[in-house]
């Protein structure tokens, strides 16, 4: 999945209809305008797929005996009378103010269903990055300097396989050696095993909750029901990034400046993991974008299968049920924070390659 | 021809090797020798393809993986260098021995600013804190004639000219005080008046540390001017070597003066 | 002792790229593919193997796919059934390679639908560029900011599970790298000299286009072609198993999985390693196969 780097920012200072703004204001500003334009983009398309081609909701609420004065009143009461245009209006008026909707199966409003179900997707998603970008940059980064050894050809075909494996489907073996043979990891059964309560909620994360209120008891189950969701995940995560690195860290170790740092007589971990390093990162850090976009898709498949209260788990089921405020509200949370960290990681980028800095 | 001359710093004796390609084994320097006497300038020249870079780089230790020594040995402080592995070398390299390459904006590390790698290669040999070598970095930097030293010592490599680059290569090469410079076609690709400048800094900073340097050109008037011995290669061979003025005034060999003939130098020199 | 220095060093010295002529031959391939070594011809031989699995599904499993109750529910493999059954009873050996022939044949259709759109539509884009070029880079930004399984999820969501509808939501995701991919063909090669040429002899714009401009671009276009194959079968089966695929219980893999899930918990490993290493051995083969190409690829223009 390529991702273009934005333009190098303006050099002096730019005026703001006369006004000279500081350089760095406008800079934030480009971004923010370019963010808020494609977020706006997503959010069209997504009210033009689900109003426009999607089935008629009001068969959801109507039932066979229902007239077609009844099915007019469902359908004001939905908000689906007016033109479409209309609908657009009050659609993007709703979304500016956070008012995703409600949910046609819960009825509760989409917003709050979702802010409820972050911090388990953000745990298991936290954990797997965390994990998948470590072990990914280092496995990738030893192959390239040990290139040609048993751990390289190894670790080369186990990243091939990651890429082409399943998720689920490792998930599912996974589960049957661990917790159906070995017995050493616990089921599929959410968050913690079943009877245990959840620590009281601070921030929602219960590794962190369960120390920072006390309740030390939850923290091991907790963190032995994360280990396999986050181990699955994180081999996700970790083979493209590993791939990339390998690639990367095989061509910086061949560049000049390398031979340079050699020929100064740099010891060897300077030179691999400082001078070749810090260049070979910079491909990767354009891949971390897309490797967050995975992540997302990742966590649906990975919720399903083990059983975790997440957002992802909450797309399955607006899916199954054809729940469209939920859907749209769902794709909506998931291209937001796509977004803002696309541009996170284009700023780091900056900060990484001082040739763009200038 | 020199082999374990006294006064040499280094020789190459009867050095030979070249690569595995899939159609065999292709050789690419064939039975070179040659010495570099201490505290002299010493020129290979050849045309592109003689294996000069490849000369020099293998002194370093730094030919390609790739590349495979058949035979000789390079003699430096009693011992054949040729043998030695990645570790040994690296004591010496830096330290006796120190190389300027070609491309010096390339040569140089793009992400790290020049004043981080003037000061970790003088850590890499000598024990002195960061503010101290901090203080010899910038030193260098004002011995080759850098402006602004510290400020320059922030600024990253793309940040220099061509010639500017060319300079902190040379203080890169020089902050340890090698033995040894060897120098990659330092000017080519630079402005004349710029190759001059540099030019005169090598020899100056050369002859005033009593340093033996190599330099590895195609410029026959750069030769003539700096350089105080000639070792003449084509095509992996050494076809004559001798002092400066004799291999340019009269020289033995038919491709030399082939050479010279054709780079217009008796024209010129006339 | 010393070989010609002059071929010595021709053979460091890199090789300047060499274009390869309009006219493609069959044979000239195969004769190239069967000297190389390494990842090709595994991953070949691997997409060979699934693709005749499939076609003995065709005349002959040993029980009807589609069948229920053929045996136990939920038994373990054995002599009667070669890779056990499922809930149902249905057999899984005739569901897997059965299963064969859906998975490939869709992965296949929905990568040459993205290949010739994508690719058509990013050669336009790049050769015209103008207000074209800057829409199709707008739109690709857009269509990219979605996580790519989250879009299929809602496209599919909105028209709903089908044959047709899953191959073209399959398909659109790989669609915006191949435009890419196109468009940086075309913008590098179209200010060569052969292209010039071929303008001034007077051939319409469209028609140095197609005609010479992107026969000199398959390589890179099918080595990526093969690699998105991987992705687009792992999707495929991720569409069934969450159950938007073609149809709930359909013979693909992974609605198989999706089956077999609750059991499988329970102990019944069958259900779903059988399908499951369909999926994979069909991305491992694309995926080799990809590599493959892109590194004779690269061996040729070094």
């Amino acid at each position: 999945m390529a991702v273009e780097i934005s333009a190098p920012p303006p050099r002096s200072l730019r005026s703001l209809r006369g006004i000279a703004v500081p350089k760095f204001v406008s800079v934030i500003g480009r971004r923010v305008l370019a963010a808020m334009l494609v977020i706006w983009g997503v959010v069209t398309l997504t009210f033009l797929l689900t109003r426009v081609f999607g089935g008629d909701p009001v068969n959801l609420f109507a039932q066979p005996t229902s007239t077609a004065a009844d099915r007019e009143a469902i359908r004001q009461r939905l908000g689906l009378a007016d033109p479409i245009p209309v609908q657009y209006v009050h659609y993007l008026r709703d979304v500016i103010h956070g008012n995703l909707g409600t949910s046609y199966m819960t009825f509760r409003p989409v917003t709050a269903d979702l802010l409820n179900r972050v911090p388990a997707t953000a745990e298991l998603a936290v954990g797997a990055l965390i994990f998948g970008v470590t072990a990914g940059v280092a496995v990738g980064v030893l192959s390239a300097v040990f290139e040609g050894s048993i751990f390289d050809r190894a670790s080369r075909i186990l990243t091939s396989a990651g890429l082409a494996l399943p998720q689920f489907w490792v998930a599912l073996m996974l589960i049957v050696i661990f917790f159906d043979r070995l017995h050493v990891l616990p089921g599929p059964t959410g968050r913690l095993p079943i009877g245990t309560l959840p620590p009281p909620k601070v921030t929602g994360f219960y590794l962190i909750d369960s120390i920072v209120t006390g309740h030390l008891s939850t923290f091991w189950p907790a963190l032995r029901q994360l280990i396999l969701p986050v181990l699955v995940l994180g081999y996700g995560v970790a083979s493209p990034l590993a791939r990339g690195a390998r690639a990367s860290m095989i061509l910086a170790l061949k560049a000049d400046y390398v031979r340079s740092a050699r020929a100064l007589g740099l010891s060897r971990a300077r030179t691999w993991f400082v001078y070749a390093f810090r260049n070979a990162m910079l491909p990767v850090i354009t891949m971390f974008a897309g490797t967050v976009a995975w992540t997302f898709s990742g966590t649906v498949l990975i919720e399903g299968v083990f059983g975790w209260p997440g957002v992802g788990q909450y797309a399955l089921s607006s899916l199954e049920n054809s729940d469209f405020p939920a859907i749209q509200g769902f794709v909506l949370y998931a291209s937001i924070l796509y977004v803002i960290v696309y541009q996170l990681l284009d700023i780091a980028y900056t900060f990484a390659d001082p040739r763009i800095r200038s | 021809m020199t082999a374990t001359e006294p006064g040499n710093l280094l020789s190459v004796c009867g050095f030979s090797g070249g690569f595995k390609t899939p159609s065999g084994f292709k050789y690419v320097l064939d039975d070179v020798s040659f010495g570099l006497r201490e505290s002299a300038m010493t020129a290979i020249v050849g045309e592109t393809g003689s294996g000069k870079s490849l000369l020099a780089l293998s002194m370093m230790g730094l030919a390609a993986s790739t590349f495979v020594k058949t035979g000789g040995s390079i003699e430096y402080a009693g011992a054949d260098i040729s043998t030695y592995d990645d570790r040994a070398y690296r004591r010496i390299r830096g330290h006796d021995f120190a190389m300027a390459f070609q491309d010096a904006r390339a040569a140089l590390n793009p992400v790290i600013s020049v004043g981080r790698q003037l000061i970790d290669a003088c850590r890499a040999h000598r024990r002195v804190s960061v503010a101290q070598a901090q203080e010899i970095a910038e030193g260098m930097l004002r011995k080759v004639h850098v402006p602004e030293p510290a400020q320059r010592m922030r600024q990253f490599p793309h940040e220099f000219s061509g010639g500017m680059a060319q300079r902190v290569m040379l203080a890169l090469a020089l902050i340890c005080q090698p033995k040894l410079l060897i120098l990659d076609e330092p000017t080519t690709g630079l402005d004349v008046t710029i190759q001059a400048d540099i030019m005169e800094l090598i020899v100056d900073l050369v002859s005033s540390n009593g340093m033996t340097a190599c330099l590895i050109t195609h410029d026959l008037g750069v030769v003539a001017e700096t350089c105080d011995d000639v070792v003449v290669m084509y095509r992996g061979k050494v076809r004559e070597t001798g002092p400066c003025a004799q291999i340019l005034q009269q020289p033995e060999d038919l491709y030399t003066q082939q050479l010279l003939r054709s780079s217009r130098f008796e024209e010129l020199s006339a | 002792m010393t070989t010609s220095l002059d071929q010595a060093v021709e053979t460091i010295i890199p090789k300047s790229s060499r274009l390869s002529g309009g006219t493609v031959s069959v044979r000239g391939a195969i004769r190239s593919l069967r000297s190389s070594s390494g990842t090709l011809p595994i991953g070949l031989s691997l997409l060979a193997f699934l693709v005749l699995m499939s076609l003995v599904s065709l005349i002959w499993t040993p029980y009807p796919a589609a069948a229920t109750g053929t045996g136990a529910f939920s038994s373990a493999p054995g002599a009667a059934h070669w890779f056990g059954t499922d809930a149902v009873g249905s057999d899984i050996f005739s569901r897997t390679i059965s299963a064969g022939r859906t998975d490939v044949f869709y992965t296949v259709v929905a990568v040459a639908i993205s290949l010739v759109i994508g690719s058509s539509w990013g050669a336009i884009a790049g050769f015209f560029g103008g207000w074209f070029e800057a829409v199709t880079l707008r739109l690709l930004e857009v269509v990219q900011a979605f996580p790519a399984l989250l879009m299929a999820l809602l496209i599919i969501s909105v028209l709903g599970p089908g044959t047709l509808n899953v191959i073209m939501v399959v398909a659109i995701i790989p669609l915006p790298d191949f435009v890419r991919l196109a468009r940086a063909e075309v913008l590098t090669k179209k200010t060569w000299q052969f292209a010039e040429a071929a303008r001034l002899v007077g051939n319409r714009p469209l028609v140095v286009l197609f005609k010479h401009l992107m026969p000199n671009s398959w390589r890179p276009l099918l080595a990526y072609a093969s690699i998105s194959a991987a992705w687009v079968c792992g999707n495929i089966a991720a569409l069934g198993f969450i159950g938007v695929g073609i149809q709930p219980n359909a013979v693909e893999w992974g609605s198989m999985i999706a089956r077999g899930e609750s059991d499988v918990v329970a102990g019944a490993w069958w259900e779903a390693l059988f399908p499951g290493l369909g999926v994979l051995v069909l991305a491992i083969g694309c995926q080799l196969v990809g590599d493959g190409i892109a590194a004779r690829n690269r061996g040729e223009q070094r």
